[in-house]
C-alpha cells in the first residue's frame, strides 16, 4: 500500500492516479470481504477457467458501469454532497443483507417465484447469458457499496479529476479496471489450481458441487460479518 | 465629497473581507495584532477504517502540537463529528459535506484536503506540513 502511495504523489498522468487508486480500493483491507466474495462467486465454473475469466471482465464492466454512472450524474450537477452521503452513508449498509441473500439463493434454500423475475433467477443457475447477467449485476452492486476508507478514494480522490472536463469521463473505467485486476487474477488463479487438483483426482464434478456450497456459505459469513460490524459494534 | 465616501467605505469593506473572519478583523484592527478562528474539523461515520483513525489522530496531534497556544486560547480547534448522528447535520449541511472529509474551515473559507490526509494518515510529520500549508491558505484570504 505504501509502494502504491509513493506512485499515487509522483504521478502527473490522470489515467495512472485512476488506476492505481482502483489498485488501492481492490487490495484495501476494508472491502477485502467484498472482494474475496466476488473472487468466489466468479470463480464459481472451475472447470471452465476460460469462462472464469470471462466472468471476472462481466464482473469488471458492470463495476465500470456503475463507477462511470456516478461519474455522469455528477458530471451533470447532481449535488456531489447528497450523492456522497447517500452512497458513503449506506452503500455498505446494504452489503449485509444483500450477501446473506446472495448466500442463500446460491444454496438452494431460497428461489424467488416473482412473475417475470423467476426466469431471470432460473437463469442464473443455469448455463447461458444469465450467468453473465448475474455477474454483472454483481459487479454493478458490489461496486456501490463503499467502503470508508474506498469512498473516500472514489468521492474525495477520483471524482475531482474525473468531473473536472468532460475529457476526465474515462477514468472511472480504468478505475474500474483496477478494481476488477486483482479479482479477476485471483479467481482464475483459484479456478486453475483447484481444477488442476480436481483433475488429478478426476473428480472435477464433485470439486465443482462443493466449491459452491462453500462459496454460498462464503457469502453468508461475510454477510454475518458485515451484520456484526455495523449493526452490533458501533463506534 | 459623496464619491471619496463612497470610496472610502467601499475599501474598507474589501479590507474587512481580506481577513478570514470579518469580526475578527476588525477586533484585530483595534488591537493591532491578527487573531482569526481556525477550526479544523474532520467528518467521519459511525464505522471507520484504520487509516480513517489514524487520518484523526495525526490531524488531531497536528493541529494541537502546531497551535498549542491558539488551541488554548480557543482560536483554533479540532473536531471529529460523526455524520451518522443528527446533531452534524445542521453542520455539515453548511460546509456542503458529503462524506468523509478533512477540512479546515476559516471564516467562509474552506480548504478540504480529504485527499491529503488519507494519503499521510501514518505519517504525523507530512501531516503536521499539510496542516500547516492549508491553515496557512485558509488565512491569506
Amino acid at each position: 500500500m505504501e509502494f502504491l502511495r509513493d506512485i499515487l504523489e509522483n504521478s502527473h498522468y490522470s489515467f495512472a492516479t485512476a488506476f492505481i487508486l482502483g489498485l488501492m480500493t481492490a487490495i484495501s483491507p476494508c472491502p477485502l470481504a467484498t472482494n474475496i466474495s466476488a473472487i468466489g462467486f466468479i470463480s464459481r465454473d472451475i472447470d471452465n477457467r476460460r469462462r472464469v475469466f470471462t466472468n471476472g471482465l462481466v464482473y469488471t464492466l458492470g463495476r465500470a458501469v456503475s463507477y462511470s454512472a456516478l461519474a455522469l450524474i455528477l458530471f451533470l450537477g447532481a449535488s456531489q454532497m447528497q450523492v456522497s452521503r447517500l452512497f458513503q452513508g449506506w452503500g455498505e449498509k446494504i452489503l449485509a443483507p444483500l450477501l446473506i441473500l446472495i448466500g442463500l439463493f446460491m444454496l438452494g434454500v431460497l428461489k424467488f417465484r416473482f412473475p417475470g423475475f423467476s426466469r431471470l433467477t432460473d437463469k442464473i443457475d443455469k448455463e447461458g447469458k444469465g450467468r453473465y447477467w448475474s455477474t454483472f449485476l454483481m459487479g454493478m452492486v458490489f461496486a456501490m457499496a463503499f467502503c470508508p476508507y474506498s469512498g473516500v478514494l472514489f468521492f474525495a480522490m477520483l471524482m475531482p479529476i474525473t468531473i473536472a472536463s468532460a475529457g476526465g469521463l474515462y477514468l472511472p473505467f480504468v478505475f474500474a479496471l483496477a478494481t476488477g485486476l486483482p479479482v479477476i487474477l485471483f479467481a482464475w488463479l483459484i479456478a486453475y489450481a483447484i481444477g488442476n487438483v480436481a483433475r488429478i483426482y478426476n473428480s472435477i464434478k464433485t470439486f465443482e458441487f462443493w466449491f459452491r456450497r462453500a462459496m454460498a456459505i462464503l457469502f453468508i459469513i461475510t454477510g454475518i460479518y458485515y451484520f456484526i460490524i455495523l449493526f452490533l459494534l458501533k463506534g | 465629497m459623496k464619491q471619496i465616501l463612497l470610496f472610502s467605505f467601499a475599501v474598507l469593506l474589501m479590507l474587512g473581507n481580506g481577513s478570514c473572519n470579518a469580526q475578527e478583523g476588525k477586533k484585530a484592527e483595534a488591537n493591532s495584532t491578527v487573531s482569526a478562528k481556525v477550526q479544523v474539523y474532520y467528518f467521519h461515520f459511525t464505522r471507520r477504517c484504520a487509516t480513517c483513525l489514524s487520518v484523526e489522530e495525526n490531524a488531531k496531534k497536528a493541529v494541537e502540537t502546531l497551535y498549542a497556544d491558539k488551541v488554548k486560547k480557543g482560536e483554533y480547534s479540532f473536531q471529529g463529528i460523526n455524520l451518522d448522528d443528527d446533531s452534524s447535520k445542521p453542520l455539515a449541511d453548511k460546509l456542503g459535506i458529503g462524506g468523509q472529509t478533512l477540512i479546515v474551515v476559516c471564516g467562509n473559507k474552506k480548504i478540504d484536503i480529504t485527499d491529503k490526509g488519507f494519503m499521510n494518515a501514518h505519517d504525523p510529520e507530512k501531516m503536521m506540513e499539510e496542516i500547516k500549508k492549508a491553515v496557512d491558505l485558509a488565512l491569506k484570504g
